[in-house]
C-alpha cells in the first residue's frame, strides 16, 4: 500500500522562549492511502497536538513528518492546502454564510486572485455536498443547521479541497449517538473511495468497529498503533482504558462500567428480560446470579412476549411485577431488611 | 458562486447596489441644495455643469463650501465603512471599528502636540495663521496616525495573533488620551478649544481641489480593497481554517491592517476622528445582503458608508440651524442605534 504520511520518531509539544513542553514522544507510524485511522487517547494525551503538527500548524520538537517524502514543515501553506484538509473543533464564526458558500471556500487553493469559482469548481462543490448527504441544505445558512449537519458541511468543505488526506479533530464530539454513527460511516465510506482519513475521537466503540487502524496515545507520552484487533490481542487498548471503573468485556467487545456490588440475588430465566434486570440491579449495587437453584429469595423471569418478573420468597410466590421500577424498589427493601436482620 | 446564493428578501445584489447608488446621488445633491440658504435643484445642476447662474453667491456657496464638503463626506464615509468591515472581519468582533487600532488616538496625539504645545512654545495660535496652521494639523495627525500604525504592524509581525493587536490598539488609545489630558491641563484655553473642535470632526476643512485629491486617494484605495476579498473571506472562517486553505495568514493580516490603517489615517488627518460610521456601516451592509462574500460586502460597506456620511452631513446642517452641528454628534445619533440593535438581535439569538 501507498504510504502518504510517514511519521519518524516525532516528538510533539509546545516551545516558547523559556520552556519546552513535550506532549508526545517517539511517535513513529504511517498513514496509507484509503485508510480510516482513529486516534485515541485520554484528554491531554496529545491527540490534537499531533494533528496540529501533521497539518503544519505547529512545528515538531524532534523527528520529522513526511508527506509524500517531503517534510511538512518545509512545505508552503499553498502546497499543504492541496495535500491536507482539516476539520477542526473551532466553530466557524462567520454569520450569513450558506452551506454552498462555505463549501465553496474549500476551493480556495485552486481559485484565482478574487476567489471566483469556475464551472468545474462549482461542480466539485455540488458533488462534495452531495457526497455528504446534505444537498437539500445547500442554500441554508450554516448557523441554522444542527451540529451534525454543520459537521457534515465542514467535511464537505474538506472534500471540496480535493486533498488526498483529511484530518479531523474530534468530529463526533457533541453529537448524539445516531449522528455520530452517521458521521463515522460517512468517513468510512470516503476512506473506501480512496481518501486517507485520520480522526481523533473518544468514541472507542465506534472506532473499534469502523477504523482500519488505531493510533493510541498513552497519557505518559508513549504511542502504539495497529489494527483494532491486534491492539486488543496485545492488550494495548485494555491497558489504557481499563481503570477500576471501566472494564473491557471480551464477550461483547465493548467497554462496560464496573459496578461495586453490595448484595447478590438469584435469578431464574434467560433472554432480554434477564439482561435488563441485570442492568437495573447492577446500578443499585446488586449482583445477579443466573441459576436454577431454589434459594430463599429469587426472581423468576418469564420472557414470554413481554418480560414479567416474579419474586419468590421462602418457597412462595410473593409478588408479580410488570414494571422494573417497582420490582427494583421491592428487591431493594427486602435486601436491606435482610441486612438488618443479619 | 451563482448570483442566486446572494439573493435575500428576493432582491438581487446588483439591484440593491444600483438602488443605493441612486440614493447616494440624491443625498449628494441634497448636500448641495439644503442648508441655511436653499438653492434650487436646476441652479445647482447648472453650477455643477460649469454654467454661470444669476446668483453669484449661490455659485460660491456650492463651489467653495458645499461641493467640497459633499465630496469629503462621500469619500470619508466610504473609506471608514470599508476600514470598519476589515476590522470586524479580522478581529471576529462586531464591535470593532477603525478606531480599535488606536490610529485615531495617534492622530489625536499628533494634533494635540501641534495645537496645544507648539502654540505655546512658538507663541502663535494656529487658528490665526490660516493655511499653514491647517496644513501642520494635517501633517501632525498623519504622523501620529502612521506612527501608531507602524507600531501596530510591528507588533502583529513580531507577536502574531489578533488579540495582542487589539489590546495594543486599545492601550495605545488610553495612553495617548492621558498624554492629551496632560497637554490640555497645561494649555491655554483657546488652544484647548481648538483641539476640542478638531476632535469633533468635520467634513468641511478642505478646498475644492484638496477635496478632489482627498476623494481620489480614499475612493481609489477603497476600490482597490476588493482585491483583498479572498483573504478576508478565508480569515472570516477562522485563522486556522484560513491557513489550511493556503492563506499566508501573517502576510494577509499585515496587508489588511495596513490598508484599513491607511484609510483611517487619511480620513482622520483631514476630517478629525469620525466616530461610529466605521462601526455601524458594516452591520448595515450585513443586514442588507445576507452573504459572507467580501467582494459584495466591501462594495456594500463602501456605498453605504458614503451614503451614511452624506446623510449625517445633511442632518448636521438642517435648515433652521445657523451653524452646522459637529459631525460626530450626528454620526453617533445615526450609528449608535444601529449598533445597539445589532447587539439586541445577537442577545435574542
Amino acid at each position: 500500500m501507498n504510504k502518504l504520511i510517514n511519521i519518524n520518531n516525532v516528538s510533539t509539544g509546545y516551545k516558547n522562549s523559556n520552556e519546552t513542553k513535550v506532549v508526545g514522544r517517539d511517535i513513529s507510524t504511517s498513514l496509507h492511502r484509503g485508510e480510516l485511522v482513529c486516534l485515541l487517547g485520554a484528554n491531554g494525551a496529545g491527540k490534537s497536538t499531533l494533528m496540529r503538527s501533521m497539518c503544519g500548524f505547529l512545528p515538531t520538537l524532534g523527528g520529522e513528518i513526511l508527506l509524500n517524502d517531503m517534510n511538512v514543515e518545509r512545505l508552503s501553506d499553498k502546497i499543504l492546502a492541496k495535500q491536507v484538509a482539516v476539520v477542526l473543533t473551532d466553530k466557524v464564526l462567520t454569520d450569513n454564510i450558506t452551506v454552498e458558500e462555505l463549501v465553496g471556500y474549500g476551493r480556495s487553493p485552486y481559485t484565482g486572485f478574487l476567489g471566483k469559482l469556475n464551472k468545474e469548481d462549482n461542480n466539485i462543490v455540488t458533488r462534495s455536498i452531495e457526497q455528504c448527504g446534505i444537498l437539500d441544505k445547500k442554500d441554508r445558512q450554516v448557523h441554522s443547521l444542527s451540529d451534525g449537519e454543520r459537521q457534515k458541511v465542514m467535511i464537505a468543505k474538506a472534500l471540496a479541497q480535493d486533498t488526498p488526506i483529511i484530518l479531523l479533530d474530534e468530529p463526533t464530539a457533541f453529537l448524539d449517538l445516531p449522528t455520530r454513527v452517521d458521521v463515522m460511516q460517512l468517513l468510512r465510506e470516503l476512506a473506501s473511495k480512496g481518501k486517507s482519513i485520520l480522526m481523533s475521537t473518544h468514541d472507542l466503540d465506534l472506532a473499534l468497529q469502523l477504523a482500519d487502524k488505531i493510533w493510541l496515545m498513552n497519557g505518559d507520552g508513549s504511542f502504539e498503533h495497529g489494527t483494532p484487533e491486534d491492539l486488543l490481542i496485545d492488550n494495548a487498548i485494555q491497558n489504557i482504558f481499563n481503570k477500576d471503573k471501566v472494564a473491557f468485556d471480551p464477550k461483547t467487545g465493548a467497554f462496560q462500567v464496573n459496578h461495586k456490588y453490595k448484595f447478590q440475588i438469584d435469578v431464574h430465566g434467560d433472554g432480554f428480560g434477564v439482561l435488563l434486570l441485570q442492568r437495573a440491579l447492577s446500578r443499585k449495587g446488586i449482583e445477579v446470579n443466573i441459576t436454577s437453584r431454589k434459594s430463599d429469595l429469587y426472581i423468576a423471569v418469564d420472557d414470554y412476549i413481554k418480560p414479567t418478573f416474579t419474586v419468590h420468597f421462602l418457597g412462595e410466590k410473593l409478588e408479580q411485577f410488570h414494571k422494573m421500577e417497582h420490582l427494583v424498589a421491592k428487591v431493594q427493601t427486602m435486601l436491606a431488611r435482610e441486612l438488618v436482620q443479619q | 458562486m451563482t448570483e442566486n446564493s446572494s439573493i435575500s428578501n428576493g432582491i438581487p445584489f446588483t439591484t440593491k447596489v444600483i438602488g443605493l447608488i441612486l440614493l447616494l446621488i440624491i443625498l449628494f445633491l441634497g448636500n448641495l441644495i439644503l442648508g441655511s440658504v436653499h438653492i434650487p435643484l436646476p441652479e445647482t445642476l447648472k453650477v455643477l455643469l460649469g454654467q454661470s447662474i444669476e446668483h453669484r453667491s449661490w455659485e460660491l456657496i456650492i463651489l467653495r463650501t458645499r461641493l467640497p464638503q459633499a465630496i469629503v463626506a462621500l469619500s470619508a464615509g466610504m473609506a471608514l465603512g470599508v476600514a470598519g468591515l476589515f476590522m470586524q472581519t479580522l478581529f471576529h468582533n462586531p464591535l470593532a471599528g477603525p478606531s480599535v487600532l488606536g490610529i485615531s488616538s495617534g492622530a489625536s496625539l499628533g494634533v494635540g502636540f501641534v495645537v496645544m504645545v507648539a502654540g505655546q512654545v512658538f507663541g502663535l495660535s494656529f487658528s490665526t495663521i490660516g493655511f499653514w496652521g491647517d496644513f501642520s494639523v494635517v501633517i501632525a495627525s498623519m504622523l501620529g496616525a502612521l506612527g501608531i500604525l507602524m507600531l501596530i504592524l510591528f507588533i502583529s509581525r513580531k507577536i502574531g495573533g489578533t488579540l495582542p493587536v487589539l489590546i495594543m490598539g486599545v492601550m495605545v488609545g488610553y495612553l495617548s488620551n492621558s498624554i492629551v489630558g496632560i497637554l490640555k491641563f497645561y494649555s491655554l484655553e483657546e488652544d484647548v478649544h481648538n483641539y476640542v473642535i478638531w476632535g469633533l470632526g468635520s467634513f468641511s476643512r478642505l478646498s475644492l481641489t484638496s477635496a478632489l485629491n482627498f476623494g481620489f486617494v480614499t475612493v481609489g484605495i477603497s476600490l482597490l480593497t476588493i482585491f483583498l476579498s479572498k483573504p478576508l473571506n478565508l480569515i472570516s472562517l477562522g485563522d486556522r481554517y484560513a491557513k489550511n486553505l493556503g492563506l499566508n495568514i501573517k502576510r494577509a493580516r499585515f496587508v489588511i491592517i495596513m490598508t484599513a490603517g491607511i484609510l483611517t489615517a487619511v480620513v482622520t488627518s483631514f476630517c478629525g476622528p469620525i466616530i461610529f460610521i466605521g462601526m455601524a456601516v458594516p452591520h448595515m451592509a450585513k443586514m442588507l445582503i445576507k452573504t459572507s462574500n467580501h467582494i459584495k460586502l466591501i462594495i456594500m460597506a463602501g456605498v453605504l458608508g458614503a451614503a451614511t456620511a452624506l446623510l449625517c452631513s445633511i442632518l448636521a446642517r438642517m435648515p433652521g440651524l445657523d451653524n452646522a452641528l459637529p459631525i460626530n454628534s450626528v454620526t453617533a445619533f445615526v450609528g449608535a442605534p444601529v449598533v445597539i440593535s445589532v447587539i439586541w438581535k445577537r442577545r435574542k439569538q
